[in-house]
């Protein structure tokens, strides 16, 4: 047994378990709410670290101001998508399907037109205090170490709010039981809005997050939204803390794989666990059976 | 001219993929994002089966040993059969388990593990650097090498897959495809098998992007993982819901519009130096026409159901014809329902002796060519309004239902109920909302599986088998919301109904041509019958969405009939139908009796159980209260406070 790549890559496990757990419980929120395979969220993945570029990297402000406005942006586009796309066919009762096509057109013509203006280069957001502390063996660096923290206190809070306020109930309600929602004077369209701006959010902090230890690509929205789609799967539909403990467990799965298997396969290896569990646990290993 | 003619072959490429994927799509609504998946397994499956043994090759100088040199045409075949191989892995659980919106995930979760496993298993497909160089195709000495050579054989590639798609799209094995898409457990209830309709056609679907992948290897002679990638399947759904599901030209055309969308953008922008930015353009365009298709003409450009053949032609003609098909099924049968006592004998004894029975002016002439598909498919037409029963002694318990319980969480929904159906008589069920009545009907037609208890039909056991497979033994159930195949005309829905119809057999839509037209002319014949039995025959070419319900109520009892089955099970026939209707409905139910079939009748209505029923099962919570005859439980004071009111 090498134990320093098995602690190397269990602490990579906890950093990237971390970020598929934000990633799931973005997703999780937005799906188990509207029901939207919402693929387009990769848009507003890479509109965050874009936007934290233009402010940043381009412009030459303070990183703060960069990190607020590529959080804005985030939500802004996410927001924008709700309203122009997935609330009009709404009002039309399209099929899933339609949706979900709507969703892959904006995530298409959002990626090329991203890649229009900013061309195909990896573009960094520099500024973030980057140390890098010893763990024995292994190490770990200030930025993951701050993905952690930050992960893992959005989830929180989402969970908290959900469970004591107000609108946290609202929300419940409607993914619970939309007309029965509404019934109770619950407007789905502005519980609908408050989602997909929680959602954007979470995945626009991932996003900045991931930019900070790499670059910003047009198309690295794509594989941490599939991630989404799987952790929620993995986890539980109806659950936002099992999305969160989905994301975190396939994180690790796919860090420590790297023990046993060439590590190319660790897509194999996601992409297939959603394949069975659609088929055995189609409402995640810890979500309730619907109906 | 050889761009342009590359540039026709990429188009034909997608129209090929389009439309075989639309059979599959739009016909039978299963939204696959796994097409691209297929058809690279196709183009990799051909190339290693046809390359050279061992040769220098791939994107770098890579030593490739793959290769087992066979003939590329062999190989074609080879790669489509191991295709459909593979598509069982989706095509099983689809059918079985995975349904509806979930579909598309787990479809393109087999997308993306094929484009790894493409990508990771470099020892076999040599990796993200690509395959190649791969034979070209060959016939005879004759080679395809350039783009202009191999255009004719791309053309006929996609008018053979346009042709094979349309004969089963438009063939009675389509019209069951239809109804899977709108109504799984409908199809199952009319005593078709969903699960091998589907899995059948998940196959032929994969095999057919197979050979299009093969031809596409074979062209370019060097492949790479990234043309088979989630988006190239994305691109083809796209071109099919751009033309319009379940319509061959709306994907030509989608296909067409999208496959000449990069050139025409290279052509434009490569004249100010910008040509490297056209696959740019290309999505963006692309992917914002999908959102506004999606939200302004979901139908598609070609909506289902337009053709040009019927565009352009005369609509007088087009009546002509309609008005001539049905004369001539009026004309050839004898009205077997209503004086069912005589004319039924007659019709079933004829159907028992094997000879065409109403069909004998065709059934005689081809009776020797192929006496035994051709009259077994006649003989079980007639059975269906003959009415078998009228030989045999009412009286006698031909369904036997006994201990039948089923638990949902914690409500006992059925409790330990038993009772019997006589035959050639109307039982009633009876009893408050939320009895147990439709579970009941569940239970016995294997729609949900019994906690315990037993169904015996006339001495077999019967417990927990699939509802296709007891229509097949003649039990057949109505739904209380109808459910019929609400974009599908009346005579199409009624012909659903009709069991052992030869063109729904895959191998008689190719190949046994006649046969299947001749059962065809049967079984529109015999849907009409149905049809005017209850009085709808005006209505036959109405699509049954727009019907009023009462119709719709009383086309439902003609695809019931149409099955020919003997013990029916009809779930408030008459509830929220008007008044008219509802007599229309006691006088078909009547008709039904008259002609031999048992029949279990779910009512709210006591007028109508009272006109109807011989005996009558009164349920609440679960349990059956009292049997027999409507007067003896009128009788019982506790049931005329619960249910009969004072």
């Amino acid at each position: 047994m090498n134990w320093t790549l098995l602690a190397t890559l269990a602490i990579q496990g906890v950093v990237i378990g971390s970020s598929y757990a934000l990633l799931g419980a973005a997703f999780q929120i937005v799906f188990a709410t509207t029901g939207i395979f919402h693929l387009a969220q990769s848009l507003v993945y890479s509109g965050a670290a874009y936007a934290a570029f233009c402010i940043s990297g381009l412009l030459g402000l303070p990183l703060w101001l960069g990190v607020i406005v590529g959080l804005m942006s985030g939500v802004i586009i996410g927001l924008g998508i709700e309203l122009g796309v997935y609330r009009p066919l709404r009002r039309r009762k399209a099929a899933m399907m339609g949706f979900f096509l709507a969703s892959l057109g904006v995530a298409t013509a959002g990626t090329m037109a991203t890649q229009l203006v900013f061309g195909s280069y990896q573009r960094a957001v520099e500024g973030f205090p980057n140390v890098t502390w010893s763990l024995g063996v292994t190490t770990i660096t200030s930025v993951q170490l701050s993905s952690i923290v930050a992960g893992w206190t959005c989830i929180g809070l989402l969970y908290l709010f959900l469970k004591k306020s107000k609108y946290g109930y609202a929300i419940l309600g409607v993914s619970e039981n939309p007309n029965m929602a509404q019934a109770v004077g619950i407007a789905p369209k502005r519980v609908f809005l408050l989602v997909f701006a929680i959602g954007s959010a979470l995945a626009s902090v991932s996003s900045l997050f991931f930019t900070f230890q790499g670059s910003a690509s047009p198309t690295m929205g794509t594989t941490p939204t599939l991630l989404g789609f799987i952790a929620v799967f993995f986890g539980g539909i109806s659950s936002l803390p099992g999305a969160a403990l989905g994301g975190f467990i396939l994180g690790m799965v796919s860090s420590l794989s790297g023990m046993f298997v060439n590590a190319k396969y660790a897509n194999v290896i996601m992409f297939g666990v959603l394949f069975v569990l659609l088929i055995f646990r189609p409402q995640g290993l810890f979500g309730r059976k619907a109906r | 001219m050889e761009y342009w003619s590359d540039v026709a072959i990429q188009i034909l490429l997608l129209m090929g993929l389009g439309i075989s994927l639309n059979l599959l799509l739009g016909y039978a609504g299963q939204i696959s994002m796994a097409h691209a998946a297929f058809y690279g397994i196709g183009a990799y499956a051909a190339a290693l089966l046809s390359m050279a043994p061992s040769i220098t090759g791939g994107g770098g100088a890579r030593e490739v040993e793959t290769g087992l040199g066979i003939n590329v045409w062999v190989a074609l075949v080879l790669a489509a059969i191991i295709a459909s191989v593979f598509a069982f892995m989706v095509s099983v659980p689809a059918a079985v388990r995975v349904r509806g919106d979930l579909l598309i995930l787990f479809t393109l979760s087999f997308q993306l593990v094929v484009t790894q496993v493409m990508t990771a298993a470099k020892s076999i497909t040599s990796g993200a650097y690509g395959l190649g160089p791969i034979r070209p195709m060959a016939i005879g000495g004759h080679v395809f090498g350039t783009a202009v050579q191999a255009l004719p054989i791309f053309v006929v590639m996609v008018i053979v897959i346009g042709l094979i798609v349309r004969r089963m799209g438009e063939s009675p094995y389509g019209r069951i495809l239809k109804g899977i898409r709108e109504d799984q457990l409908a199809v199952s209830s009319l005593g078709r098998n969903p699960i091998t309709k589907i899995v059948v056609t998940f196959g032929i679907t994969a095999a057919l992007a197979a050979i299009v992948g093969a031809c596409g290897a074979y062209y370019y002679q060097f492949i790479a993982p990234s043309t088979y990638s989630v988006d190239t399947s994305i691109l083809i759904v796209a071109a099919i819901v751009l033309g319009g599901v379940a319509n061959i030209w709306g994907t030509i055309i989608g296909a067409i519009i999208l496959g000449l969308l990069k050139p025409l953008l290279e052509q434009i922008l490569g004249g100010s130096g910008r040509g490297g930015t056209a696959i740019l353009w290309q999505g963006v365009i692309y992917g914002i026409a999908l959102v506004l298709m999606m939200i302004f003409r979901p139908q598609g450009i070609l909506p289902e159901g337009t053709s040009f053949r019927r565009m352009f032609a005369r609509p007088e003609r087009r009546e002509a014809k309609e008005a001539l098909a049905a004369a001539a099924c009026s004309g050839q049968r004898i009205h077997a329902v209503e004086p069912a006592a005589v004319g039924g004998t007659i019709a079933s004894e004829q159907g028992v002796l094997g000879v065409g029975g109403p069909f004998d002016r065709q059934g005689g002439l081809s009776a020797q060519a192929d006496a035994a598909v051709g009259s077994a498919d006649e003989a079980e037409t007639t059975r269906l309004l003959a009415g078998e029963g009228s030989r045999v002694a009412t009286g006698k318990t031909v369904l036997e239902v006994s201990g039948l319980s089923k638990r949902f969480g914690g409500l006992q929904a059925v409790d330990e109920v038993s009772f019997g159906l006589e035959q050639g008589k109307i039982t009633g069920l009876i009893g408050p909302n939320g009895a147990g009545k439709t579970t009941i009907y569940n239970l016995i037609t294997g729609a949900l599986f019994a906690d315990s208890g037993r169904v015996v039909l006339r001495g077999e056991d019967v417990t927990g088998q699939k509802p296709h497979a007891l229509v097949k033994k003649g039990v057949a159930r109505s739904f209380q919301d109808v459910r019929l195949f609400s974009k599908m005309t009346a005579l199409n829905n009624v012909a659903m109904g009709v069991t052992g119809q030869a063109g729904e057999k895959l191998q008689n839509v190719f190949l046994g041509f006649r046969r299947a037209k001749r059962s065809e002319n049967a079984t529109v014949a015999t849907a009409m019958e149905c049809l005017r039995a209850v009085g709808c025959d005006s209505m036959a070419s109405q699509v049954v969405g727009d019907l009023s319900y009462g119709d719709q109520k009383l086309v439902a009892i003609a695809r019931l009939m149409a099955t020919g089955c003997e013990i029916l099970l009809l779930d408030e026939p008459t509830s929220g139908v008007d008044p008219d209707s509802v007599e229309k409905v006691i006088e078909v139910v009547r008709g039904l009796r008259a002609s031999g079939k048992t029949i279990l009748l779910i009512e709210h209505s006591v007028h109508l159980i009272e006109q109807l029923s011989d005996t009558v099962v009164f349920l609440d919570q679960g349990r059956v209260l009292a049997m027999g005859t409507m007067d003896e439980l009128k009788t019982q004071k506790e049931l005329t406070d619960l249910y009969f009111g004072t």
